[in-house]
């Protein structure tokens, strides 16, 4: 059932047909989030906050068929919002240093104490090192590894052509191996 | 072709996107250029090591699907309006309540209802009878004889368990080598208990484990729910996860959510995918699991007894299904086919692995062999609700798909309306427009002889 229908049978009162809309793109929209903030906690409140916008602004969508590039338009929205207020609410690191409280702060989370570092140590730098990619080629990245979708699929999504896609993985994978071989030579 | 281009072409073959003509190229250049070669290996294991590292976030996504469902359910529901003989009702029930603590009918007896386990697999559906406030309901149990026992507080012979049986805090429970059971605790987790595994059940929200192996599936609430293990407490808010207890060590896998391991001088948080070893009260090695869904395997049998319609027996089982249709798609060729896995599911896998067949997606060329092994798992695995899907699938461009749906049919219905499975794989699809038409007309005469299609709604869009 394509896209429109659903957006329809929720139009008419019908929500499940919209449960089954957010099954099929929540994985979309939170990579679309986390490569906007760059941090997976946030992209999944933020994700579903633009789940929640879209059914509640549901009838404002003039073309059904278009529903999941409108939805991440809301979530590319939710998430300009989420960075202006962090601007805004954010403490300078540097205040924290000052007084001698960074070291604490950091200090006291409890998975920083010695633990060996393993093979998850290694997935949670590679992690790491996406979120800290250009957001051009950390947005491909993400949406092509938090669900199986094709080139065309991600072509679509994103306005350019196969092409493009497949030489923005390209070049985010070999920037990847580049900044990881730097860090293990280090 | 310069190693630019072949790079790029590299990639594209990596992610299954090359194009038929572009290989012979690429193959020739890697067979002359060693140093691509070797990047081409390299990359190979970056992307493996992405899609390990992605794991947690596509259960993440599934998260926040779920999250929006559930809050999207709640606030559509009807609102309650207050009743003015509400107060006398609530009042009711409150002395209820009372004269229930102060008597504490629970100490006294093994409440054992006529219910035979055996009807148990019988039965598609389990209604969760109504709790006494401060007991814990045996739901489930595999094997009749030796299910489970009970000891009660303060007595000292064993009691046999039977399904419905309820039980009072402070009962030590303990079940026999090849059986399995299933308690619910009064508010609302269900914690499942391995063959040879021995606990008791200390307050409403803690157990302490003495051996064996545990799936628990607790409910959200204000107060945490505990799981006691030597010389550590593991500690969980709404969550689903398997305590293995051994001798020496303790095993913790974190199917959902997060949980904290309390020791001797330190706590450690383990998420969802992780798995901590834990010696001594100490966390002495922790990691993410690719397939983590695989540790409580050992629970789908206890799944498998609340049938197709039971909600959280089909959340489970297509939780597992989406880790073995993302292997599938991950898979180069069809000869590493999980196929003990699915199987492993039974009719559960049933729905999804047609879905598999009826996406659009996997409908390629670099897909075709294990569209083809589904395919073949389907014919032998098909239920009857499933006849209308495999006449649909009667159309597919793929000729060994349309073969064993016709063969599925055939077993189910003991019908082949004059076209036999063969002839749906080796004559061309044109000619059996026809022949699908009949199919359609015979299931709308005939639909009524297989089971409610009330049921199958509900097994398609659990609730």
């Amino acid at each position: 059932m394509s896209d429109g229908e659903l957006v329809r049978q929720t139009l008419a009162g019908r929500t499940q047909a919209y449960e089954e809309l957010v099954r099929r793109w929540a994985g979309r929209v939170t990579a679309m989030c986390h490569a906007k903030v760059g941090r997976a906690t946030e992209a999944d409140d933020l994700a579903q906050e633009a789940l929640l916008r879209g059914f509640r602004a549901l009838a404002t969508l003039t073309d059904q068929e278009k529903f999941g590039s409108w939805l991440c338009g809301i979530a590319v929205h939710a998430c300009l919002d989420w960075l202006k207020s962090k601007e805004r609410t954010q403490i300078p690191f540097s205040v924290l240093a000052r007084d001698g409280d960074a070291e604490e702060f950091l200090g006291s989370r409890p998975e920083d104490d010695g633990f060996a570092l393993d093979r998850e140590e290694e997935l949670r730098q590679l992690m790491a090192e996406v979120e800290a990619l250009p957001e051009e080629f950390r947005q491909v990245v993400m949406l092509y590894y938090y669900e199986d979708v094709t080139y065309r699929d991600l072509a679509q999504q994103l306005g350019v052509s196969a092409a493009t896609i497949n030489a923005r993985l390209t070049k985010a994978r070999a920037m990847l191996r580049e900044r990881l071989c730097k860090k293990v030579g280090r | 072709m310069d190693c630019e281009q072949a790079l790029a072409l590299l990639h594209a073959h990596m992610d299954r996107e090359l194009q038929p003509d572009d290989r012979p190229r690429l193959e020739a250049h890697l067979r002359d250029c060693a140093r691509c070669r070797a990047s081409a290996d390299a990359y190979r294991l970056q992307d493996a090591d992405l899609r390990r590292a992605f794991t947690p976030r596509r259960q993440a996504s599934a998260a926040v699907a779920n999250r929006v469902i559930m809050h999207l359910r709640a606030n559509s529901r009807p609102r309650t309006r207050a009743f003015p003989w509400l107060a006398v009702a609530l009042s009711a029930a409150a002395g209820f309540l009372i004269a229930v603590l102060l008597f504490r009918p629970w100490t006294k007896t093994v409440e054992l209802l006529p219910a035979d386990l055996h009807d148990v697999a019988a039965r598609p559906e389990i209604k969760t009878p109504q709790l006494q406030p401060e007991t814990i309901l045996l739901a489930l149990a595999t094997n009749a004889d030796q299910a489970c026992e009970a000891l009660l507080p303060g007595e000292k012979v064993w009691t046999t368990l039977k399904k419905g049986a309820a039980i009072g805090m402070g009962t030590r429970v303990r079940t026999g080598p090849d059986a399995r059971c299933e308690f619910h605790t009064p508010d609302g987790s269900e914690v499942r208990l391995d063959g040879g595994t021995e606990l008791v059940f200390t307050e409403k929200r803690r157990l302490e484990m003495a051996k064996g192996q545990i799936l628990a599936r607790v409910m959200e609430a204000a107060v945490p729910f505990h799981v006691n293990i030597p010389n550590a407490v593991v500690t969980a808010l709404g969550t689903e996860f398997d305590v293995l207890c051994k001798p020496v060590e303790t095993v913790l896998t974190v199917l959902d959510g997060a949980t904290k391991v309390e020791g001797k001088d330190q706590w450690r948080t383990i998420q969802t995918g992780e798995q901590a070893t834990i010696i001594d009260g100490q966390v002495v090695r922790k990691r993410l699991l690719n397939k983590y869904m695989q540790v409580a395997s050992w629970a789908d049998e206890l799944y498998r007894l609340r049938g197709p319609t039971d909600k959280e027996s089909t959340r489970r089982i297509r939780s597992k299904l989406d880790e073995l249709l993302a292997e599938l798609g991950r898979l180069k060729g069809d000869l590493d086919f999980p196929e003990g896995q699915v199987r492993s599911l039974g009719s559960h896998a049933v729905l999804p692995l047609t879905r598999y067949l009826q996406s659009e997606r996997y409908k390629t060329l670099q897909e075709r062999p294990k569209r083809e092994r589904v395919a073949k798992l389907l014919a032998e695995m098909a239920e009857p609700w499933s006849i209308a899907d495999l006449i649909e699938l009667l159309g597919d461009g793929d000729k060994q798909v349309r073969f064993y749906a016709a063969a599925a049919l055939k077993r189910l219905t003991k019908e082949t309306l004059g076209h036999e499975p063969t002839e749906w794989r080796d004559r061309d699809l044109s000619a059996l427009k026809k022949a699908r038409e009949e199919w359609r007309e015979w299931w709308a005469k005939n639909k009524d002889r297989f089971p409610d299609p009330a049921q199958i709604a509900d097994w398609r869009n659990p609730k």
